[in-house]
Formats: structure tokens, sequence, C-alpha cells
């Protein structure tokens, strides 16, 4: 799989200036004492469409037909991208968490370890939530019909997760999980149900796959 | 290495029904119109697409239960599909020395000795080089068993003939090696295979030794009054032309001895598509 791996990486070199881009941004618009979260939230965020990116590489040119004629099965190649994905969300927020700690400390304002852990937690969840909502329909429908799709699909989930978190707020489980003491904090169930969601998704997205025609 | 018995795939149009036997040692050469089914009895026999029937064997074994390091010895080329056109030869060298455990570097070298600059994109390639990287890919990982799909389309004779040449070097590497190639350029054919598979709307219509082919197949070109006249026992297909008619013939010399008056030419790949294809029963 570590060819698989070494792909999806050179396929970041060729767009290099756009992620540094990204980091230049995160860095400056973070330095702000007001916005000392940002690099993290913004960084994740955007690694996260990076899958989206290398299935755009991988289509281009019938270059499905050749991949699939390797030595590489279905599931190794859907399993490769959710760990690539994880792995570039993962040195984002990190990346991030760096750039909020080193403009803390030429601010004079360093944050505190549980802040950049809950930042890092926090940027990680919504990270995780754009691939798993969009890997399943690009690699059933391809990356060009499959961005519509992803669109709907995450308007549809962020319509249902508003509406659903409102709802769970004013009810009776919503005041025990929200209470301070809560054994099932909500800080703790989002990343939770992130992660369960991603490995949901890992395998719709490999049924979807094996089903598809090149 | 491979056989296909009763392969089958259907997509709205158009169906294939396949069966076909590559032998080691053997060059074979699949033959046939565009949209007749070349590509995709390919695909199905590499496993791009699953076959709705029939079954595939792949160097002796069921394609699923061929492991990683069996699937490395068998390698594919199309004409239209490659790893991103974006990606620098260089690039492409790190992905492919890792997929088959070669040493870094040992890609760039082999592209170096080819003419081949591994600072060039694959997209800004001519096609011949195009052509050539695709191949020089396949055979990097060193297999047993070659694909290629259209690999000389669009060369000109020299970009050709360095194609071939490179396969013909693969072929003389063992005897337990193989190809499976389908080209539309009928010198490419005739020069290299060993046996052809002719096909047409997705079924196998013809199959024979190059040699048999080129020795024992003829075109017979007759009047209408000599063709009444002819035996037509080893006629396998005729085809109206303006001075009366042409017959393809498995049996060559017969004609020349028996019918010394009329014009009996050798058989050629393209007398025989155009006569199988086109041609009517007797």
């Amino acid at each position: 799989m570590n060819w698989l791996f070494e792909k999806d990486l050179q396929y970041v070199k060729i767009n290099n200036r756009v992620y540094l881009m990204y980091i230049v941004i995160a860095v400056a618009l973070g330095a702000g004492e007001k916005m000392r979260g940002f690099a993290p939230a913004y960084l994740g965020m955007l690694f996260s469409m990076t899958c989206i990116t290398t299935c755009a590489y991988d289509e281009q040119d019938k270059g499905y037909s050749y991949l699939m004629s390797l030595p590489v099965t279905r599931k190794m190649y859907v399993m490769e991208k959710y760990l690539f994905n994880l792995f570039t969300v993962v040195v984002a927020v990190v990346l991030g968490a760096a750039a909020m700690a080193a403009s803390g400390l030429i601010r004079g304002s360093m944050p505190d370890r549980d802040e950049i852990m809950e930042t890092v937690f926090a940027s990680l969840t919504v990270a995780l939530f754009v691939p798993a909502l969009s890997m399943p329909v690009i690699l059933r429908y391809g990356s060009e019909k499959g961005r519509m799709i992803t669109i709907v699909v995450i308007g549809v989930f962020l319509g249902g997760f508003v509406v659903g978190a409102y709802e769970l707020a004013k009810s009776e489980l919503g005041k025990i999980l929200m209470a301070e003491d809560s054994l099932f904090p909500f800080s703790l169930i989002m990343p939770v149900g992130a992660v369960a969601i991603y490995c949901l998704s890992y395998f719709v997205a490999l049924r979807f796959f094996r089903k598809r025609e090149f | 290495m491979i056989k296909a018995e009763g392969l089958l795939k259907n997509y709205p149009g158009f169906s294939l029904n396949c069966t076909i036997k590559v032998e080691p040692g053997m060059v074979t050469g699949l033959i046939g119109r565009n949209g007749s089914g070349k590509s995709t009895l390919f695909k199905t026999i590499l496993g791009v697409t699953a076959p709705e029937g029939g079954k595939i064997e792949l160097l002796g074994k069921s394609p699923e239960k061929l492991t990683t390091e069996e699937r490395k010895q068998v390698a594919a080329a199309f004409s239209d599909s490659f790893f991103c056109s974006a990606l620098t030869i260089a690039q492409v060298g790190k992905i492919v020395e890792k997929l088959y455990g070669k040493g870094a570097g040992e890609y760039v070298t082999m592209c170096r000795s080819q003419g081949l600059d591994p600072a060039k994109k694959v997209k800004d390639l001519s096609t011949g080089m195009g052509a050539r990287l695709r191949v020089l890919t396949a055979l990097f990982s060193q297999p047993k068993l070659l694909i290629l799909d259209e690999p000389t389309v669009g060369l000109d004779a020299v970009a050709r003939d360095e194609i071939l040449t490179m396969l013909r070097s693969f072929m003389n590497g063992g005897d337990d090696r193989a190809i499976l190639i389908s080209s539309h350029i009928s010198t490419d054919i005739e020069s290299l295979c060993d046996d052809i598979y002719m096909i047409s709307r997705g079924s196998i219509i013809f199959h024979e030794d190059t040699d048999e082919l080129l020795g024992r197949y003829g075109i017979i070109k007759v009047t209408d009054e000599e063709y009444d006249t002819l035996d037509k026992s080893a006629i396998i297909k005729i085809r109206k032309e303006s001075y009366g008619f042409s017959c393809l013939t498995d049996q060559r010399q017969f004609y020349i001895e028996n019918y010394p008056w009329v014009t009996v030419e050798k058989g050629s790949i393209d007398s025989l598509i155009l006569l199988l294809e086109g041609g009517n029963d007797v």
C-alpha cells in the first residue's frame, strides 16, 4: 500500500505552492489574539479536501483503468485513501496547533495545553466530517459529478445536524449530556461520533467502489 | 498464462462473449475494428471490470486468488490510460519503484537510457515518447505476462519499431514469458505474433497461428464467370467486387494448383479483416 501513499504524496507535491499558501494564510490570520484557534481549524478543513483532489488526479486521463490493472485490490485502494486523508488532516491540524502556540509565544500570551488540545480535537472532528461525507460519493460517481452531489450531501448533513442538535439541546437527554459533570459530555461525543462516521464512511465507500466500472 | 472461457460482459448495446488462451513463450495478437471489444476483453482479463460469467485463469489461478506478489508478474499498458499526466517521469519513478520494490533511481536510469528526460511531465511527452514510457513502465516490473492494448497506436514507423524491438527482447528473456497484444497495424501483428485472434462485436470469430495464416490462407480474385466454376468447398468468405469476387480461402495451394488461371494472393491480416468482417458466407 505504500506505493499508493507515495502516489498521493506526489499529487500533493504538484500543488505544493497552494498548500504553502494555505499555511501562510493560516499563520498570518491566526496571529491575532482574537483568532488564536483559527490556524488548526482552517488548515484541517482545507487539507481535508486533499482526498477529493487525489481522486480527481487518479481519475484524470482514464487513470482508473490503468491503476486497477496494477497489483492493487479495490479494498487496498479505498483503505489507502482513508488513511492518507487521516494523515493529511492530522499533519495539518498539528501544524496549525504549532502555529497557534508559536504566535501565542510571540504575543506573550501562550495558550495553555488544555486550550490547544481542545482546539486540536475540535478541528480534527470538523475536518473528518468532510471526507467522511464526500469520499463515498466521489468514489461512486467520480470527482466531476461527485463534487456537486457532495455539496448537496454536506448541506443535508449540516441541516440535519443543526436541527438535531437544537432538538437535542431542548430535550432531557441534551441537558444530561451538556451538564458539566456528565459522563458523556458533548465535547467527547462529537470526536467519537466523527471517528465512527469516518469508519462507517469507509465501508460505504468500499461497497460503492467495488461496484464501479472503469 | 491466460485462459478465458466463455467470458461474459454486457453493456447496453454491446455484449462480450469470448474464449481466448495465451500460452507461455507465445505472443498472441488480438485484432478487430474499433468498438469490437478488444479493450473490454483486456480490462475483464485484468480484473478492471468484473465479468458477468465465464472463467478466467491468470498464471494458472483465478485472478482474485493471485497474491499481490504474483499479480506483479502481470503488467499492462494501455494507449489511453496511465498515471496522472501532471506527474513528471521522475515522480512516476518514485511510485513504481515503491510498487515493485526496486531501488531508488532505477526507473529514472532506465528511462534516461531510452532517451526520456525524467524532469518532463507525462503530458508534455510526444506520442512516441509517451508510448515508450508506458511500455517501459510495464517492463520495469520484469513481468512474466504483458498485456498491451494498442501500444503502437499513432506512432510513426521508427517509434513503432522501437516498441516492437523492446517487446522482442522481452520475449528473448525466457520461455516462461508471454504477451497478449492488440493493434490496428497489421504489419506489427504479423511480424510479432505467433497466433492471432480476431474479435468482432464481442465474439472471437477467428483464431489461427500466424505462420498458418500467412502460409495457408489466400485471397482468390475471380470474375463472375470464374466464380461460377470455382470449387467452393474451401472458400470461407466472399466479397463482391467491381471485377467479380474476392474469396478468402484456407487452402491457397489447392487453388494455385487446380485453377492456375485465377489470381491467388497470399493471406494477410488486412485482407482477413476485410473479408471476415465485410464478407458474406458462400
